[in-house]
């Protein structure tokens, strides 16, 4: 599956709407390119990134942190 | 995603002797086939996809698979290695993937010198853009295109040799179905993204530990009650890690269990007619037993004091007898007999009688003369001799003789009449064993049929039963205890994780910060987003198990169609260690026992078929399906439904086969072979049809084979 596809299909969690309380109508305008207001889809799409660009965990734990201790 | 394979060449590879000009099959999509007699080259075919995709080949010396750069000279043709000083050996493999063409050949090169024969291993790999073929030189691209042909995933599916197809559909392990379903999903990297996000979550939960000490590291209290999370913590991993291990081995144990299962039936069946065959033999020997008791007995009552049986018969002889005595008696007292010349009173004639007689040479008593030393004289005189009996005075009277007999004999009298009534007794004695030895014996054979139905074997199976028997016992037992195991680990994970909780409180209630709470909520976001990504896995996992049950039934339905018993619903079964399991189900959803060597057959083609011919989303997953599978263990109704339905399931399949060969006809095609053909001409089959022939008698080392292609 392609970056893209993988992002689809976790899109179409309930959790996201039952944890991270995101509407499903926003949800249809999020994607793999654009920033988005939700820290947590934030986070998805660097680990599917960090995965598909062969990043190193400890590279892509740090940009969560630092995106995370931002806020 | 999909593959055609365009066409296969051979140079001087086992038979195929000559170019790759003069040994080239096209091919088309629908179905390839190559119809040859044992011999003619169909492992060999096989032998060159190997070589290409595995780089291994199938020696049936050894009835090994063998890395092909140890079999070079086996490979080799014969006729090239006796002819030729330098040739070289080769299989090259054109095909088509996602419009792309491309052309894969591995050669060897032979050279003679003085040593012996020198090998040297080629890979060409060409791809051809605009109409012009482009050597690829980079090994791993290399590699890379031949996976095209048949990705690594699915070769098991494509490839299908000899009796390996119990071995092909793997359901017992994370190397089988459910590893091959990630892999139509292509979820390989989602499974690694999960991976890297169990592994984020830890470090989050970690870093909020160590923050909170940090924070809270004055606070005893906060420092004991962090201590005793990160114990429990621990203990709930390595808890998980263990209920992992006890998953992978209760899927084991119900694999073994419902293997066993389709057999058990038979086996308590075989069992249970074997200790009935047993009872039965016991009891005919003993019967048997007292049957020649019974008639080694006859002679003893032959010569029995009370009823012998020797005077069977004698009942009118005894009343002949005592008639005849009595008769006697009445004669000797009417002085009837004395009338007798020849019976005379007892001590008659007198002694001075018998002297005078010799004397005057003359027989008183009938008158005649009896002249000295003559016979008659010598008689008187033997007369005169003769001792005299005084016991006996009435000598001639044979009353009392006959009487002693009658006495003796009257004791049989009575029980004479009783023989009949004896024998006839003893008789059905003998005749009712007989019976029960025929009706037990009737019994076992009735028993002995069952048995043999049941799969049992005339040579004793009896350790192997037993053995199946305790194997589905112990894998019983295994699936308790490790589901025990499970539950009690589940548990105290339970138990823990509430104490987590009420340390969590625990520590809220002492105090916290608002640093700590921004750890927490990271260490929490990314505990979600962990179980989100392996969510999303096991829904997308599911949707393929659910796609591949459905298309893998229906080719189940069609392969199947047409033969007496139904052949019930195959079920995919998702085990809780991630494998997958494929049992058959009957109409009311139970386990469909029983069922015969060809339906287990069509189960896995079944699964094959499904894989191999996949259409998940708007993906097909679309490759060649190669087989050299004895079909005639099959049966006629699965070659006719196989060849029916294989070009509606393969795009392109490649069949070689035996089973339309016929070496005394001149098309060497028996009649399912003609019908094929037949229909292969009217475009009802798409495909080709090549047939391999011998022009020269050899032995197997120098023999031969070219294609006859009647349909390309």
């Amino acid at each position: 599956m392609k970056a893209e596809e993988i992002f689809k299909e976790v899109l179409k969690s309930p959790e996201l709407q039952s944890i991270f309380q995101i509407a499903t109508e926003e949800l249809k305008n999020v994607n793999l390119h654009e920033k988005s207001d939700y820290p947590v889809i934030e986070i998805i799409k660097e680990i599917i990134n960090g995965q598909e660009n062969h990043k190193n965990k400890e590279q892509i734990f740090q940009i969560i942190q630092k995106q995370i201790m931002q806020l | 995603m999909g593959t055609i394979i365009k066409s296969v060449g051979f140079q001087n590879f086992y038979n195929y002797y000559g170019s790759f000009d003069e040994n080239t099959y096209q091919f088309k999509e629908g179905i390839n086939i190559i119809n040859a007699d044992n011999n003619m080259g169909k492992s060999k075919f096989y032998n060159g996809i190997l070589w290409i995709l595995r780089n291994r080949v199938y020696d049936s010396d050894t009835r090994k698979m063998e890395n092909a750069d140890s079999s070079y000279s086996k490979m080799a043709s014969g006729k090239a290695i006796n002819q030729d000083e330098n040739f070289d050996m080769g299989v090259n493999i054109t095909f088509i993937n996602d419009e792309d063409k491309y052309s894969v050949s591995k050669k060897v090169q032979f050279r003679k010198n003085a040593d012996g024969w020198v090998t040297n291993e080629l890979l060409e790999v060409m791809q051809t853009v605009d109409n012009r073929d482009i050597p690829v030189l980079d090994m791993n691209d290399k590699e890379k295109i031949i996976q095209k042909i048949i990705p690594a995933e699915l070769m098991n599916y494509a490839l299908l040799q000899g009796e390996t197809m119990e071995q092909i559909v793997d359901l017992s392990s994370r190397n089988g179905l459910s590893s091959t379903i990630e892999a139509l999903a292509g979820i390989n990297n989602l499974i690694e993204i999960c991976d890297l996000s169990k592994d984020l979550s830890q470090r989050t939960k970690k870093l909020f530990n160590d923050k909170e000490r940090e924070i809270n590291s004055t606070n005893k209290k906060i420092t004991g009650l962090i201590q005793e999370r990160e114990t429990l913590e621990a203990r709930i991993a390595t808890t998980e890690t263990q209920i992992e291990t006890y998953k992978t081995e209760l899927s084991k144990a119900k694999e073994k269990k419902e293997i066993l299962e389709a057999n058990l039936m038979k086996t308590k069946d075989r069992e249970r007619f074997r200790g009935m065959l047993k009872g039965f033999e016991n009891e005919i020997k003993r019967l048997k037993e007292q049957k020649n008791e019974k008639e080694k007995n006859i002679t003893s009552m032959l010569f029995s004091e009370t009823c012998p049986w020797m005077l069977m018969g004698m009942r009118e002889q005894i009343s002949i007898f005592d008639q005849k005595r009595q008769e006697l008696t009445t004669d000797i007292a009417t002085q009837k007999a004395v009338g007798s010349p020849i019976v005379l009173p007892e001590g008659s004639p007198d002694v001075p009688s018998l002297q005078r007689m010799l004397r005057t040479e003359t027989c008183e008593v009938c008158g005649r003369p009896a002249p000295k030393d003559g016979e008659h004289w010598k008689h008187i005189k033997m007369v005169l001799e003769r001792p005299t009996n005084n016991s006996n005075p009435n000598r001639n009277n044979f009353n009392h003789f006959y009487s002693s007999i009658q006495t003796a004999v009257g004791a049989f009298a009575l029980s004479i009449p009783k023989i009949d009534e004896s024998v006839l007794n003893y008789r059905e004695k003998i005749d009712e064993l007989d019976d029960l030895i025929s009706e037990k014996e009737d019994e076992r054979e009735n028993a002995r049929n069952e048995f043999l139905n049941a799969g049992g074997s005339e040579i004793g199976s009896d350790n192997t039963d037993k053995q199946t028997i305790a194997d589905y016992t112990l894998a019983e037992k295994t699936i308790d205890k490790k589901e025990g195991e499970i539950k009690k680990a589940e548990d105290a994970i339970k138990a823990w994780n509430i104490r987590l909780n009420q340390i969590e409180t625990e520590i809220n209630e002492i105090g916290t910060s608002k640093e700590i709470d921004k750890f927490r909520n990271f260490k929490e976001t990314m505990s979600s987003i962990e179980y989100i990504f392996n969510n999303a896995k096991e829904r997308i996992f599911d949707e393929i198990l659910n796609s591949l049950e459905i298309n893998a039934n229906t080719k189940y339905q069609e392969l199947t169609y047409g033969n007496l018993s139904a052949g019930g619903r195959l079920n995919f079964n998702k085990q809780a260690d991630g494998t997958v399991q494929v049992s058959i189900k009957n109409v009311n959803d139970g386990e469909l026992t029983g069922l015969g060597t060809g339906f287990q057959r069509m189960k896995q083609l079944s699964i094959i078929m499904a894989i191999i011919s996949s259409k998940i989303g708007n993906k097909r997953f679309d490759f060649p399906f190669i087989s050299d599978a004895p079909f005639s263990e099959f049966g006629d109704n699965f070659i006719n439904n196989f060849f029916a339905i294989a070009p509606k399931v393969f795009t392109q399949s490649i069949i070689l086969i035996k089973e339309l060969y016929d070496p005394k006809s001149d098309s060497y095609l028996n009649d399912l072979g003609l019908k094929v053909l037949k229909k292969m001409e009217n475009s009802e089959i798409p495909g080709t049809f090549y047939v391999n022939v011998i022009k020269e008698k050899a032995d197997t080392t120098n023999l031969v084979t070219k294609n006859k292609p009647y349909v390309n």
